[in-house]
């Protein structure tokens, strides 16, 4: 029993569509041991960790194109600076290892500890890695879902917020000069929903029938396609 | 859409009127404006079918309102705003799309604020919700159409991410981030949705 204590064991964190600085803090904490009551800063006990799909992260805000990557070769005109986009492009790794790389404590054992952890860019593991691996972590960010892979049922019941009114080119019918709706229309106005307005408007008078059926419209047509 | 049916609906009622003795004019007067009914009275504007009927002399042209499944009604009938109606008012994000798509066009633009009849200030909140969005590539359908043929010249990173501020090709690097007391911060979110309710301990954080 208590050589499963002190056993070294092996996690796993998938880090598609996760923000790399998440992924590093739960990699820290593991590669140093800090998450075993049994923790000592001199005793080794940290676990190995895997990460894969690093080529998958995700940066919240424009962190992409802001966050600077600097590195100094050591020799004169020799200092860099590359963005995070361009520094992924490169190596789809240097991200996530330069996180963990600085959440690690600043001492010797932070080397060994860096050789414990495993980076992967996609879903393909070795064989050897994978006869070892443990358990595997949650993901710290809920993945937000995609509109197209909401069923049509769940669309279907999420209610319409609103609803479109439409103004229409009326034509009023005269019968020797008196407008009366009830002429045209047996049941009352209610049910038509055509309510008389007072003139607000002026417009040009359309002779023929069919130019006024022609000057229907809506102003949604424009809109939905 | 509910609005083409019904139009429909009018369009026929109105083809089917028979200008005869009856009627001697036909003359349009004046545009008809409906106004958006108050919720009080009628949720939405029904759809209606035209029933013609012949007796001896009388000619009974009716629109007969199907019965159509009734919309459910908004906790907050009383209010301008859709939002307001439905208590949503602190509550959505980038990430509630199928609130968010009720707004837009198929091209990912949004529908004006007459139409929709949203308040200024969740008008411009669900702006940047939809902006978001469409960055963190939560609406894959309601891209705008690109002319046939069109080619991309070089082949653009697909980077995943989500809460951006701003435009993409409009940011900068920050090459100068200064030191602990003054740093110059990578803004995330927008402060617009400050308000939002927050179910976490943690507060919302802005600069990152």
């Amino acid at each position: 029993m208590q050589w499963a204590t002190f056993a070294r064991s092996w996690f796993v964190i998938d880090a598609r569509m996760q923000p790399p600085g998440k992924i590093a803090t739960m990699c820290s904490v593991r590669l140093q041991g800090k998450h075993k009551p049994i923790y000592h800063a001199m005793s080794d006990c940290g676990d190995h960790v895997v990460v894969i799909n690093t080529k998958q992260i995700a940066f919240s805000g424009n962190k992409w194109e802001q966050k600077v990557y600097s590195s100094h070769s050591g020799y004169p005109g020799g200092f860099k600076q590359v963005t995070a986009a361009q520094l992924h492009h490169k190596d789809p790794k240097a991200i996530v290892k330069l996180a963990v790389y600085g959440m690690l404590p600043r001492n010797l054992h932070r080397r060994t500890m860096m050789q414990r952890l495993h980076i992967f860019a996609d879903d393909e593991l070795p064989e050897d890695i994978q006869a070892n691996l443990t358990e595997e972590l949650p993901q710290p960010r809920e993945i937000p879902r995609k509109l197209s892979e909401y069923t049509q049922e769940e669309i279907d019941a999420f209610p319409r917020l609103w609803t479109p009114y439409v103004q229409t080119v009326c034509c009023q019918i005269h019968t020797g000069g008196s407008i009366n709706a009830d002429n045209v229309f047996t049941h009352s106005a209610a049910h038509a929903h055509v309510i008389e307005y007072k003139h607000k408007h002026r417009w040009e008078e359309m002779n023929a029938a069919s130019n006024v059926l022609n000057h229907f419209y809506t102003k949604i047509s424009d809109y939905i396609l | 859409m509910a609005a083409r049916s019904m139009l429909r609906s009018v369009w026929t009622s109105f083809a089917g009127l028979k200008v005869g003795a009856t009627c001697p004019m036909v003359k349009v007067q004046q545009r008809i404006i409906v106004p958006q009914l108050p919720a009080l009275t009628v949720q939405s504007r029904g759809i209606r079918q035209v029933v013609e009927k012949k007796d001896n002399k009388t000619t009974t042209i009716e629109g007969q309102i199907l019965d159509v499944p009734a919309a459910p009604q908004p906790p907050n009938p009383t209010a301008k705003c859709p939002i307001y109606r439905w208590n949503l008012q602190h509550k959505y994000n980038y990430t509630d799309v199928l609130l968010l798509s009720q707004f837009i066009r198929s091209d990912g633009g949004l529908l004006p604020r007459k139409i929709t009849g949203l308040c200024l200030e969740e008008h411009r909140k669900i702006a940047i919700c939809v902006q978001m969005a469409h960055r963190a590539g939560l609406l894959p359908d309601h891209k705008p159409k690109l002319p046939e043929g069109h080619v991309p010249k070089r082949p653009k990173p697909q980077l995943n991410r989500y809460l951006t501020r701003w435009s993409i090709d409009s940011v900068k690097p920050i090459y100068k981030s200064g030191l602990k007391w003054s740093k110059r911060r990578m803004p995330v979110g927008d402060p617009a949705l400050k308000d939002n309710v927050c179910y976490s301990v943690k507060p919302l954080y802005l600069k990152h």
